[in-house]
């Protein structure tokens, strides 16, 4: 009886920290993009990429938006391959995440995804605004070493594997 | 055997175009097929050829259906295989009594390899040039053939930026000597302008269906051809082409329509010359 109990707590424990720690979106900027017969080969090369559900491509921006499965990790050199591969010219990809943000040898990450994958938090990122730069800064000094507090991120995604980082845009304590 | 040779000469202008990716119908494109990725391509092409010199009366009419597939090796490199059926009726009245010939078949199968050498893309813009070269090998039937292996040489330039896109290409066809007849040279030139027409702005999240209004213009001059040292009379010369078009661009296929006008019909001898034409077809991404 106690076993049964000790699994079930463990089990409800894997599951709420999965839940807390996902991948809400990512989004490909890419160059080169002019008529939707275009669109048709980067998106069939971004669904082949593991955890991709769907794509959803605007040429106004040339900005692809993907929907993956929460426990998804992110691999910067799977969407650059995608687009390459593809005939167009890669930009970068931003990407929206929840997890817990802590800090590691003094430095802010992020652990989200089931696979509890690392990413530097580093920014603010190029192109903001004087507040939102400060906005960001502000909070990535809030993050305490001390016990991991559960944010919601969105930035711009550089490095794979352990050097994975994210340039923070905008970062909030979520409940 | 002269009317097969017209309808060689002008097959192959008609047919040898057109043959990739995005916009312009009868017009090679530089837009670029992913890695791995085929683009099929089938139309349906209806030419007559008439206002015969000769007191014969001669004309004819030609259903073509080309089949073309592309292929993308690479991102850069892009391997297109076409294949025209055939059909052609002709007619003429030589001495007061008419006479009629049907006759159908496969032309030569051509196979064109494009690598692309530049390539600066932007948002909703892109400008990309290609090499073309290839062969169009004697697989034909009888009569649709020029028992000879020819060869292709070209460049194709596309520029795209919003609504307008602008594609040109150049290729030269070396033909070989068949049946002791050395077939001309032949040079191609098209350009096209296409304008999207609906949506006319972009909106601000997906990728709707378009329409392009088409806008070509297709040039094609041949040499004569010369037989046992003696210039073929009834051989060579050029023709320029008007081609408006629309086409109805989706995520994955590509209808479209075109008129083929004749603008200049400069040929040698008492060769029949094309009248109005028209193509229909569609283009699938897979």
């Amino acid at each position: 009886m106690l076993k049964r109990l000790f699994v079930t707590l463990i089990f409800l424990a894997i599951v709420v920290g999965a839940a807390g720690a996902e991948v809400e979106e990512v989004r490909v900027q890419v160059k080169g993009l002019a008529c939707p017969f275009c669109t048709f080969g980067i998106e069939k090369n971004l669904k082949k990429i593991p955890g991709v559900l769907s794509t959803e491509t605007t040429i106004k921006t040339g900005v692809v938006r993907l929907r993956l499965r929460p426990e998804s990790s992110l691999d910067l050199q799977s969407f650059r391959n995608a687009v390459t591969k593809a005939g167009f010219t890669f930009e970068y990809v931003e990407a929206t995440l929840r997890g817990n943000a802590m800090r590691k040898d003094g430095a802010p990450v992020l652990e989200a995804g089931a696979g509890k994958q690392l990413y530097r938090l580093t920014g603010p990122a190029e192109g903001m605004t004087g507040s939102q730069d400060a906005e960001v800064r502000a909070s990535l000094a809030e993050i305490s070493g001390d016990r991991p507090t559960h944010v919601r991120v969105s930035g711009r995604l550089s490095g794979t594997g352990s050097a994975a980082a994210l340039a923070v845009q905008s970062l909030e304590v979520t409940p | 055997m002269r009317t097969a040779r017209v309808v060689t000469a002008l097959l192959t202008m008609a047919l040898g175009t057109g043959i990739a990716e995005a916009a312009g119908i009868n017009t090679d494109v530089a837009l670029p097929v992913h890695q791995g990725g085929f683009v099929f391509r089938g139309q349906l092409r209806y030419q007559r050829l008439a206002n015969d010199p000769t007191a014969l009366g001669r004309e004819t009419t030609v259903w073509a259906a080309p089949l073309v597939v592309v292929y993308g090796v690479t991102s850069r490199t892009t391997v297109i295989g076409a294949l025209p059926y055939i059909f052609e009726s002709s007619k003429s009245n030589p001495v007061g009594a008419p006479v009629e010939d049907h006759r159908r078949g496969l032309a030569d199968l051509r196979l064109l390899i494009r690598q692309t050498v530049f390539v600066r893309d932007g948002v909703q813009r892109t400008s990309r040039l290609g090499l073309l070269g290839g062969i169009e090998i004697p697989s034909g039937s009888e009569g649709f053939s020029s028992n000879t292996t020819q060869y292709l040489l070209g460049g194709v330039y596309t520029l795209q930026h919003g609504r307008h896109e602008l594609d040109v290409d150049n290729v030269w066809k070396l033909n070989g000597e068949a049946d002791s007849v050395d077939a001309g040279d032949e040079y191609q030139a098209d350009a096209a302008y296409q304008l999207r027409v609906a949506p006319w702005n972009w909106p601000e999240s997906g990728t709707p269906a378009q329409v392009y209004g088409v806008l070509e213009a297709n040039w094609s001059t041949r040499q004569r051809s010369s037989a046992g040292g003696a210039r073929v009379a009834d051989s060579g010369g050029s023709l320029l082409f008007l081609s408006p078009g629309l086409q109805l661009v989706t995520r994955q296929v590509i209808y479209e329509a075109s008129l083929q006008i004749p603008v200049i019909r400069d040929l040698n001898g008492s060769q029949l010359e094309p009248n109005l034409g028209a193509s229909l077809g569609l283009r699938v991404n897979y």
